[in-house]
């Protein structure tokens, strides 16, 4: 899928009636986003404030391009993300301040259903095929414990290629895993938003 | 910012970790507003981050990481394709310590990761030293397999042994994945090197194939673009 073509019906926009949108399935933002607030509902808040803010956005003209509405909505949801992570929760607005937002497809969506469980099964068979303990370490380390590259290249004498290549290899396979278990095809969300 | 920045420097994972400064996530965040793609690419690493949390809160990460894999083969015939990789592919593995994305045989490419791999495909790569040269189309194969690429040296066996690199190209930047050295000429005037398709991703790619010495010989650069299926 190339730039700019995120499936949006294309209907005219305006005050009236519902407008039907697609985003993109944004199950492993809304898990880190539970896990950080370690509350799904404030989670689900958080993440339906930034489609929100994103639509209206869009609605005020200050989105050229409607594919770029994902964007926007990661950009809000990853701020809330880390003013949680900094312990500044007055950063996150109320739920009072949203418009009604109805998704259009219920909870039993297929593409929606995907638990987080499943992404550990992904991780797994990831880490299963490499067959090096330390580009394990190298994952874990990078990803999971967040430390500086510079650091964890001293701290395990590795040049910058050889930690390129340890990424770039497990990043790759895990896309390929996704793709290939359907995690990425049609993963869309639709939404139905009444202004 | 630029996508072999954001590559090369492991941007998106820094910034999803609060490891860029604001004058950086600034400039990442105005890029993936205008390459939705990109978008995808935080999701998958909001994903591998959730996945690897919930393995670690089920006390089940230590355990994959520190797996030592014990398979030592099961036939006589894969021990001896090991010996023969240890022995042809000596120069150019070195001292690697990860499995390699490149190599001179399938049997030194699978070495490390004592996979079997399938062939995935060969293909023969037609050399240019135009600005902006054509590339070769070749499809991701669905499953994990190694693929035979081959090539026409303009050194000829005179230019051996070859370096060859692999680079993915973004917006006319190349960044570098992986490289291959003491790479011979065949009998049949080619030198042929293995790739793991497992380690690529979509898009386009260069392999810079340089000879020995110092600059002499001519260097070539094939371009391929790897297309899913």
């Amino acid at each position: 899928m190339g730039e700019h073509d995120v499936p949006l019906t294309d209907k005219p926009s305006g005050h009236e009636g519902n407008q039907e949108m697609l985003l993109r399935d944004m199950s492993g933002l809304k898990a880190q986003l539970t896990r950080v607030t370690r509350d799904a509902e404030l989670a689900a808040d958080l993440l339906q404030d930034a489609i929100v803010t994103a639509l209206q956005k869009l609605e005020a003209g200050e989105i050229e391009h409607r594919g770029q509405l994902d964007g926007y909505v990661y950009r809000v949801a990853l701020n809330h993300l880390r003013n949680y992570r900094r312990k500044d929760k007055s950063a996150v607005s109320g739920p009072d301040e949203l418009p009604e937002l109805v998704d259009s497809e219920g909870e039993a969506r297929p593409a929606k259903a995907i638990a987080t469980g499943q992404f550990s099964r992904v991780v797994t068979r990831l880490l299963k095929e490499m067959t090096s303990p330390r580009d394990r370490e190298v994952l874990v380390r990078f990803y999971l414990q967040e430390e500086d590259r510079g650091a964890l290249c001293r701290s395990l004498a590795l040049t910058e290629l050889q930690f390129n290549r340890v990424i770039f290899r497990a990043r790759g396979r895990f896309r390929q895993i996704l793709e290939r278990r359907g995690y990425d095809k049609g993963d869309f969300l639709g939404i139905a938003l009444a202004l | 910012m630029d996508r072999r920045q954001i590559d090369s420097e492991h941007i998106v994972a820094r910034y999803l970790a609060d490891q860029l400064s604001p004058a950086e996530a600034e400039a990442f965040e105005a890029y993936y507003i205008q390459h939705p793609s990109m978008v995808r690419e935080i999701e998958y690493a909001l994903r591998l981050k959730e996945g690897l949390a919930t393995l670690r809160d089920r006390r089940e990460l230590d355990t994959l990481v520190q797996a030592r894999h014990t398979r030592w083969g099961t036939t006589l015939s894969i021990a001896a394709v090991l010996v023969a990789a240890l022995i042809g592919g000596w120069t150019w593995y070195g001292a690697r310590s990860s499995p390699a994305v490149l190599a001179p045989t399938m049997e030194a490419l699978v070495a490390e990761s004592k996979l079997a791999l399938p062939l995935g495909g060969k293909y023969l790569l037609v050399r240019t030293r135009s600005a902006q040269p054509a590339a070769l189309q070749i499809p991701v194969p669905d499953t994990r397999s190694a693929l035979e690429l081959q090539m026409l040296p303009s050194a000829g066996a005179e230019g051996a042994p070859y370096t060859l690199t692999l680079s993915r190209l973004e917006d006319g930047k190349n960044t570098t994945i992986d490289e291959a050295a003491g790479l011979t000429v065949g009998p049949d005037g080619l030198v042929t090197t293995w790739v793991d398709s497992g380690a690529l991703e979509p898009g386009n790619h260069t392999l810079t194939l340089n000879p020995a010495g110092s600059g002499t010989l001519p260097a070539d650069r094939f371009v391929i673009e790897l297309v899913p299926r």
